[in-house]
């Protein structure tokens, strides 16, 4: 049986060789998925085709191609593509697959190119991905390859651009970018679109591996509750947890939030979770956001604020500021307020966006951009990349643990008995929309519960179960 | 000793001064003291370790990609994996060492094959250059795979009259875009 019998057309539930039909893994009554999810080839393979290959994914950011003829190679899904910035100053994403016999087109990972020039028999093509020519074109075809140029164009993935971040969606009937987004725009542009000129990122994302399936870490975004066990050290640190019996200072305590697309989102709650002494309670949004900034921003950013903000979005980055912003399946953002790192004593924001590709059921790879804003002055920047650093990433000793769990588990379902377990999501709080709150989406306004955790597999289930 | 002089990109990046043969008595102290650093971290004897650094120590480890020939830009001067002084090295010691970093307990094992040592002359102070090639083999837990890591470190080395060395500076250039090993809670 191939895959594609296996899955079937697009609107057909995907039945597993056993019989089982996907969407049977995921109770959606007990709020329990089996951990099966985790392990099977047939179930990866059916999410590449389902999930990977029609969803918008984050590739590059903006500022890593600043001028014409600049590239990044970069993987989509499991297909290797090229970010190019085009003459006119927009930017295409080309598979790098020459429209010839296949071959990968460009065997580097950066640089500046006019054209990409396949080295096995020379087809040239443009930075718009547009077949320019071909060696002794007219002695090998004639004046064929002129007549059929519009079918030999590389494959071109649809784009969008938020905070600066560059997504692509191969399946050009897919939903746009806005649709894809739906409620969770209005916080994504409060975090990300705050100033004037907004993000850049500092030098090429990091690649690592992880030994674990894609989604213990995508699920993972809105586990508020892991915080205090799990990074424990961080506690232990002082970094995280300045109180070990408050829940808020381990971010536990604030705003989640989830959408029917399956975005997740934590917001800490900057009243509980930070001193505001000597602020009266009659201070403005903008006195509250001088006094205590969102992360990787200063008091001196958060006057461009209202430029390019609403009232409401300045009220949920002074009150509530997004900690982890995950979209559906492979993206997030992640904002931290202020923490350690170093025995001098050095305090400062982690700001990262991250992207991860799954490689295998049991393997995926995960890209870490630093994120800081244009405006940020020298020290600002320098401090944000090296907390960034030192919390985040490959040596972040954050989120080492974190790859703990997802390692962890994919070690637990090696085994049969194992496998038939399940991941449990009961403990739920309900939609609490605090009073006046102008953000959409379902709001749960708390302690961190299981509730936008399960959002995230409630639309795993229907892209996989339809 | 001349013939020894500066020739590659590598030797390039430490300036033009002479390369120190193999068999002088300076070459073979820090040769020793790169062995016995390196069966420090093996023993993950990090307190230990920590005495053989600088209080001004620089060590990172620049992010590697794949570039077209002579583009000599392979290493990302902003792009990092690692970028420590002394504090943070110390704190990230501190938490392997006094905290439960799930991360690091239980440990990995890891043994550094540290192989192509390089001297330069002198830059006063008792100050050296000194390059080596790093193996790196991890295990972890019961698994019978390990992971690989291979590097070039440019390191700066200060060589004091007790015959006590201190590192000032390691840059680690790891071969690898894509690291081989799924992380850095450990030292290179």
């Amino acid at each position: 049986m191939t895959l594609r019998d296996r899955i079937g057309p697009a609107e057909a539930a995907p039945q597993l060789v056993d019989g089982t039909f996907v969407r049977d893994l995921i109770d959606l009554d007990a709020r329990e998925v089996s951990l099966r999810v985790h392990h099977d080839r047939e179930i990866f393979d059916i999410e590449m085709e389902r999930i990977f290959a029609k969803s918008w994914l984050p590739l590059a950011h903006e500022s890593e191609i600043p001028n014409p003829g600049d590239f990044v190679r970069r993987n989509a899904g499991q297909d290797s593509c090229l970010v190019v910035r085009r003459e006119d100053g927009s930017i295409a994403v080309l598979l790098n697959a020459c429209s010839h016999r296949g071959m990968t087109l460009c065997r580097e990972e950066k640089g500046n190119s006019q054209t990409f020039k396949c080295p096995y028999h020379g087809w040239a093509f443009g930075k718009d991905g547009r077949f320019l020519g071909a060696p002794f074109e007219k002695q090998m075809y004639g004046d064929e390859l002129r007549r059929a140029a519009d079918d030999l164009h590389l494959v071109v993935a649809k784009t969008a651009m938020l905070g600066g971040m560059i997504f692509a969606n191969w399946d050009q009937d897919a939903e746009d970018f806005e649709t894809y987004l739906g409620d969770f725009a209005w916080y994504l542009r409060a975090a990300l679109e705050r100033t004037n000129r907004g993000f850049e990122v500092i030098g090429p994302p990091q690649r690592q591996i992880m030994r674990a399936n894609w989604k213990l870490l995508a699920e993972q975004l809105a586990d508020g509750y892991h915080a205090r066990a799990l990074h424990q050290s961080a506690g232990d640190m002082g970094t995280l947890g300045h109180d070990a019996h408050d829940p808020a200072s381990w971010g536990m305590v604030g705003i989640n939030v989830s959408t029917p697309g399956g975005h997740t989102m934590r917001c800490i709650d900057t009243r509980l979770a930070y001193s505001f002494a000597g602020i009266g309670d009659t201070a403005s949004v903008a006195e509250r956001l001088a006094a205590v900034p969102p992360p990787g921003a200063n008091a001196d950013m958060v006057k461009q604020f209202s430029n390019n903000l609403s009232d409401g979005q300045m009220r949920l980055l002074a009150d509530t500021p997004p900690l982890v912003m995950g979209l559906f399946p492979g993206t997030d953002f992640f904002m931290l307020m202020s923490v350690g790192g170093s025995d001098d004593g050095s305090h400062g924001p982690v700001m990262v966006a991250r992207a991860w590709t799954p490689r295998s059921p049991e393997l995926f790879e995960m890209l870490t951009w630093t994120l800081v804003e244009r405006d940020a002055p020298p020290d600002l920047r320098e401090q944000t990349r090296l907390t960034t650093l030192r919390n985040f990433g490959i040596s972040g000793f954050i989120e080492q643990d974190d790859a703990e769990a997802w390692q962890g588990i994919q070690k637990a379902v090696q085994g049969p008995v194992a496998r038939r377990m399940t991941a449990k999501y009961q403990a739920k709080l309900g939609v609490t929309r605090p009073e006046g709150f102008e953000g959409g989406g379902d709001v749960y306004a708390g302690f961190s519960r299981d509730d936008a955790q399960w959002a995230w597999w409630k639309r795993y289930a229907q892209v996989m179960g339809a | 000793m001349n013939e020894l002089a500066a020739s590659t990109s590598t030797e390039a990046s430490f300036g033009s001064r002479a390369r120190i043969r193999a068999t002088d008595p300076r070459y073979m102290e820090i040769l020793d003291f790169l062995w016995e650093e390196a069966a420090m971290l093996d023993r993950d004897d990090l307190r230990c370790w920590q005495n053989l650094l600088d209080p001004a120590i620089h060590y990172y480890m620049p992010v590697c990609l794949t570039r077209k020939r002579g583009s000599n830009e392979s290493f990302e001067t902003e792009g990092m994996h690692y970028d420590e002084d002394f504090g943070s090295l110390s704190f990230r010691i501190r938490r392997f060492l006094e905290t439960q970093a799930w991360a690091a307990d239980p440990p990995s094992r890891a043994r550094r094959f540290v192989t192509g040592v390089r001297v330069w002359e002198e830059q006063g102070e008792g100050i050296y250059d000194v390059a080596s090639s790093l193996l790196l083999v991890r295990t972890m837990d019961d698994d019978f795979r390990t992971d690989l890591v291979t590097a070039e470190r440019q390191d700066r080395v200060r060589l004091s009259e007790t015959g006590a060395a201190r590192l000032l500076e390691r840059k680690i250039l790891c071969d690898q875009t894509t690291i081989g090993t799924h992380n850095l809670a450990i030292f290179l």
